[in-house]
């Protein structure tokens, strides 16, 4: 959380929210606090069903939290209904008005507000050539493609000048090179507007690549809050560590305490240490998460650990190895392909392996 | 060669089925019909098949006298635009039931939209001269509406209810309601809710969400459900002669009177093309609206 309480725009205060009260009650957020910082790109990152759009709903107004709280630089939203919270939208499908014109549909909630003709005008001029729109201000909704809908979603809720823009899924419906260039120009557009932007996905990728911080969500709880680094490299929750990228999980009993931290055992071998965090004591079973790309790899006898080659995946950048541990657990290692002539290790080969301290963590369950 | 014969002969057969029926539903009677109403007139009845005549057109707006000079008589034209009038009237009563009764049932739950809409179609499912007759229980002076308000000490004498125009608006509004209803309800129901959300989210209040975005977008089950009520009010034969209790005539009723006691058979298939125009307008001006707003909601 952060310090700086001046600099807060949304704070999320133990709120919960229940749907159908009763025998077929469903907890969609379950006591969720957080704070976002004004000029933020903040995330909320999890599967299906895990509360991020409720949430996203709450803060908007379209659901009532059933308990706890939601401020705006301070202010309680609370009993506020949608048209009133300086707070827009982007609709994963953009609900953009079929009836109405491109710049029609900027302009409504400019209209909505009551601003001056002359205002709306140049207004909407403005943010028609913020999303690079201009030459099709005056096409039907349903004369644009999917991605042109997409930046008039964007400039519709942006015209209004909300001090939050909610971000529900609005990639999800483009193909994969539209949402790439999409990703970048909502990054441009949250720097230039300086508006506190709060996304919604659950694609790990869209929320490593535009977040400042991101909040990582299950089964409507917050399991971890930080920047797409940490969240990366530093999973404190098993579920944290298998959602975002590929990472190998790995059964270990931990050793002696060592000048590094912590040994750990992996089966009978040893060789590996970990920085323990906190007091662990000899013998005690745990997790482990190491990411592929951090596995040292090398020929046999080479580093203290070893592995038996059961598959070898050629990807052009780089090569993933599928190897087994002599105690059975299956792991990945990824290898850049940083010269041509790489090593030729078939599958059955055995190969050794090691990782650094700080590339390993150990996670609560 | 046989292949393309063959095919122009399937074509041939596939299509005369569609075709014999509408040449024997809709293109001989309606033929018929006009060609009857340039025919002389049989005075006991039918008409004198040859003998062509201009007659009934010229009997909708002037009286022959017994001279033989012709006299302007507008009574004809005031039932006519009687009917017009209480067709009017019918359709915006109906529409001012009908779209909040739509609104309300597209807002439902799936459960509740399937039972919302069978009740609205269950008045089908009773004769319509019946559900009048209950309307003539509920409107006469000892019914259940004056009964009810003098029971209760509003009035002292009965209203006059039944047997007045208000009474055939009321009862052609009552039976031509679901017409109203469903088709606002199809356009409302396959608008996508989140547009409503979308506006209460860019600052627009729930009156200005109802006149910027719903009405809007139930434009074309507006129409639709417009011309589904006026069209059969403006022919109504069974309400006018219950309700307006032989008073309030309309041009179906007065139709009917051409082809049974007046015995002028030219001259009712002349108001039955008078009333074939008047919905043709009106059509036209639906297809005309449709283009305008583009035809769709999505």
């Amino acid at each position: 959380m952060r310090d700086n309480t001046d600099n807060i725009a949304i704070s999320v205060r133990g709120v919960s929210k229940i749907f159908d009260e009763g025998v077929n009650a469903f907890v969609a957020l379950d006591n969720v606090s957080l704070d976002i910082g004004s000029n933020e790109f903040f995330t909320l990152l999890g599967p299906s069903g895990c509360g991020k759009t409720t949430l996203l709903r709450l803060i908007a107004g379209f659901e009532q939290p059933s308990q706890g709280q939601i401020l705006l630089n301070g202010e309680n939203l609370e009993q506020l209904p949608p048209f009133k919270r300086p707070v827009n939208t982007v609709f994963q499908n953009y609900a953009l008005f079929p009836h109405m014109t491109i710049a029609q549909n900027i302009a409504f909630g400019l209209e909505m507000l009551g601003r001056p003709r002359q205002e709306i005008n140049s207004t909407v001029d403005e943010m028609l050539e913020l999303v690079q729109m201009k030459a099709l201000a005056d096409r039907r909704i349903t004369q644009i493609s999917g991605g042109q809908q997409q930046r008039v979603a964007l400039a519709r809720a942006l015209a209004p000048k909300p001090k939050v823009l909610l971000l529900d899924e609005p990639l999800s419906a483009l193909d994969l090179q539209l949402r790439k260039d999409m990703q970048i120009e909502l990054k441009r557009l949250q720097l230039e507007t300086g508006i506190t932007f709060i996304f919604v996905t659950h694609d790990q990728e869209e929320a490593l690549t535009m977040s400042d911080r991101i909040a990582v969500m299950q089964g409507g709880h917050i399991l971890q809050i930080g920047s797409p680094r940490d969240i990366y490299e530093h999973p404190q929750h098993r579920f944290v560590a298998g959602f975002i990228g590929e990472i190998n999980l790995l059964r270990a009993t931990t050793g002696k305490a060592t000048p590094e931290g912590l040994e750990l055992r992996l089966g009978e071998m040893r060789g590996l240490e970990a920085k323990a965090k906190k007091q662990v004591s000899s013998g005690a079973k745990l997790t482990l998460a190491i990411r592929p790309e951090r596995i040292l790899l090398a020929g046999q006898d080479k580093e203290p650990l070893t592995g038996k080659l059961t598959n070898v995946v050629y990807h052009g950048t780089d090569t993933l190895y599928h190897f087994d541990l002599p105690d059975g657990q299956a792991m990945r290692a990824r290898r850049q392909n940083s010269d041509k002539t790489g090593p030729e290790w078939k599958i059955g080969d055995t190969i050794s392996w090691s990782a650094k301290p700080d590339s390993i963590a150990v996670l609560e369950d | 060669m046989a292949g393309r014969l063959s095919r122009t002969k399937i074509r041939a057969l596939l299509i005369g089925p569609a075709a014999a029926v509408i040449g024997i539903f809709v293109v001989i009677p309606l033929m018929l019909m006009a060609w009857i109403s340039i025919q002389g007139r049989d005075y006991s009845g039918g008409v004198i098949w040859g003998e062509l005549s201009g007659e009934a057109y010229l009997r909708m707006i002037f009286e022959r006298e017994l001279d033989d000079s012709l006299a302007v008589n507008f009574n004809y034209v005031l039932i006519i635009l009687r009917s017009v009038w209480l067709s009017f009237l019918t359709t915006v009563i109906s529409l001012l039931v009908g779209f909040p009764t739509a609104l309300f049932m597209a807002t439902r739950t799936p459960k509740w939209k399937a039972i919302l809409v069978f009740m609205v179609t269950l008045p089908f499912w009773t004769n319509l001269l019946v559900r009048n007759y209950a309307w003539i229980l509920l409107l006469r002076d000892h019914g259940a509406i004056n009964g009810t308000l003098s029971w209760l000490g509003i009035i002292s004498e009965p209203l006059p209810l039944l047997h007045t125009q208000l009474a055939v608006a009321i009862g052609l509004t009552y039976s031509f309601l679901p017409f109203m209803v469903l088709p606002i309800y199809a356009s409302l129901e396959k608008m996508d809710l989140r547009l409503v959300e979308s506006a209460f989210d860019l600052y627009a209040t729930r009156l200005m969400t109802l006149r910027r975005i719903i009405i809007p977008l139930a434009v074309p089950g507006i129409v639709a459900g417009c011309i589904l009520v006026f069209v059969p009010s403006l022919g109504a034969y069974v309400t006018p002669e219950l309700l307006g209790g032989g008073k309030t005539l309309m041009i179906g009723n007065l139709i009917g009177l051409q082809f049974g006691a007046a015995r002028n058979w030219p001259f009712g298939a002349a108001l039955g093309i008078l009333l074939l125009a008047l919905v043709m307008i009106s059509l036209t001006f639906y297809a005309l609206k449709l283009k305008n707003t583009g035809g769709n909601t999505q």
